[in-house]
């Protein structure tokens, strides 16, 4: 089973439930979330894939959070206290408070199972396992390019903080990522979402991803949280090159959707079976 | 006693922290007692010399916590005399923002965090990156709203991106201003 967790700017609450698209909307159990941003949007990416593949759809544990905090407890109680009755297969942290006494525990809690799931982080969740140095526990992180300056730097607690030396315009991703690698400071697996997209394991770069270039897509809010939920379904299903998949499919629904800077982020889910259904008849 | 002082003016962290400044050690004292039952991460030091008020007793945290610390001790009634915090400790990246025009959209970035508003109209028509959970609120409230009108985003997010957004929303609205 996959299990997505993240924060949604709502009334505090812990949100638990089977995914389900509502046309702009996300069920979770009794409650709706509109699919234009955050951790509802990646779901709702992942859902759409699982929907077309007829997989299990995924379950959310989202904690209601209006920016004090309240629903990144109750969902980090919830998780600490029970993940081990979902009999997880894969977990993506999202959205989220990074509050550093929630960390531990939860690595503790995953290393209890009896068979680790794959691990996935962003947003809030990334900035986390950064902080208490786990990174390197997890499967994959989806920086993008300001957060992998984060990564870089050892040091910076938030992407607000990283030094200047780094955000030199000369300095490539490759010194990027191998200091990040090199303190442990991301995942075993690295997906890098930008105006290039890469993949890099251990350090080492496995694809790139230049075309087609879409520069709408920067501003679009959300484009980076529908790979992340993507590639969770895809993952999860033992997909050959899950990853590159993923960046390939939200590429490829930018074009399709021919979007622009003012294009939401639910314009693309809507369109992920689609995109899907294109990409399995190798029309794209 | 030696242990003790030792251990407050140890140099144990290299990493950027946050500290909290009281005017009485009694106030740092219960300060740091409410936060550590809490379960954030602080522990008492000496205050750079030149941010001390008065008290040589500080509480450092990580920056990472910073919003939630805020909330707390303003929830307790135990609001500082100061935090050092954003503007004083290395916001290089807050030196640097970027406007991009594409197409019919003009979008400012600082760090990860970006806002793109139309030309025509000047309406902000989407916010991008940040993986604190208060931006996704942020750019639920201020979508479509006409950047000369719209709330900045530090009144309605809290957290550190939403700082960060508050530079490139600045940069934008000043250049949208001088046209």
């Amino acid at each position: 089973m996959i299990v997505l967790v993240g924060t949604v700017p709502y009334k505090t609450g812990l949100y638990v439930g089977r995914a389900a698209i509502d046309g702009s909307f996300l069920n979770v159990g009794q409650n709706s979330f509109p699919i234009e941003r955050g951790t509802a949007a990646m779901a709702a990416s992942c859902a759409q894939v699982c929907s077309f593949y007829n997989l299990e759809m995924p379950l959310c544990i989202f904690g209601g959070d209006v920016a004090d905090g309240k629903g990144t407890d109750l969902m980090f109680q919830e998780l600490n206290s029970n993940i081990g009755d979902y009999d997880p297969d894969l977990i993506t942290l999202h959205y989220m408070f990074p509050k550093i006494k929630y960390g531990e525990p939860f690595i503790h809690k995953i290393e209890s199972l009896a068979k680790k799931p794959q691990l996935i982080a962003d947003a809030g969740g990334m900035y986390l396992m950064k902080t208490i140095s786990k990174s390197y526990f997890f499967d994959v992180f989806t920086p993008d390019q300001g957060e992998l300056y984060f990564l870089a730097d050892e040091f910076a607690p938030h992407p607000l903080y990283v030094r200047s030396d780094l955000l030199n315009e000369n300095i490539s991703v490759e010194s990027l990522i191998s200091s990040a690698y090199k303190n442990k400071n991301t995942a075993k697996t690295t997906v890098i979402k930008g105006a290039v997209d890469s993949i890099y394991t251990d350090s080492i770069k496995i694809k790139e991803l230049r075309q087609p270039n879409i520069p709408a897509m920067e501003a679009i809010g959300g484009t980076g949280d529908t790979i992340t939920g993507m590639l969770s379904a895809l993952r999860c299903m033992n997909t050959q090159g899950a990853d590159y998949k993923a960046l390939v499919l939200n590429r490829f629904i930018g074009e399709l959707i021919k979007c622009n800077p003012a294009t939401q982020i639910s314009e693309f889910i809507k369109a992920i079976p689609k995109a899907l259904g294109k990409y399995e008849k190798n029309i794209p | 006693m030696l242990k003790f002082l030792k251990k407050i003016f140890s140099k144990e962290y290299t990493k950027p922290k946050g500290i909290l400044l009281y005017g009485s050690v009694q106030e740092v004292i219960q300060t740091n007692k409410m936060l550590e039952t809490e379960g954030f991460q602080v522990r008492l030091v000496a205050p750079p010399p030149e941010v001390r008020v008065g008290c040589d007793l500080a509480i450092e945290f990580n920056l990472i916590e910073q919003e939630a610390i805020e909330t707390i001790i303003k929830k307790e009634g135990s609001d500082p005399y100061k935090i050092v915090s954003t503007k004083e400790m290395l916001p290089d990246i807050l030196k640097r923002s970027l406007i991009v025009e594409i197409d019919e959209y003009i979008m400012c970035k600082a760090g990860n965090m970006k806002i793109t508003i139309d030309k025509s109209g000047h309406r902000i028509v989407n916010i991008s990156g940040g993986g604190c959970p208060d931006i996704p609120y942020v750019a639920e409230q201020l979508y479509k709203v006409r950047i000369e009108e719209a709330k900045n985003p530090i009144e309605v997010g809290n957290s550190l991106c939403s700082y960060m957004l508050q530079i490139s929303f600045d940069a934008l609205k000043k250049k949208v201003m001088n046209k």
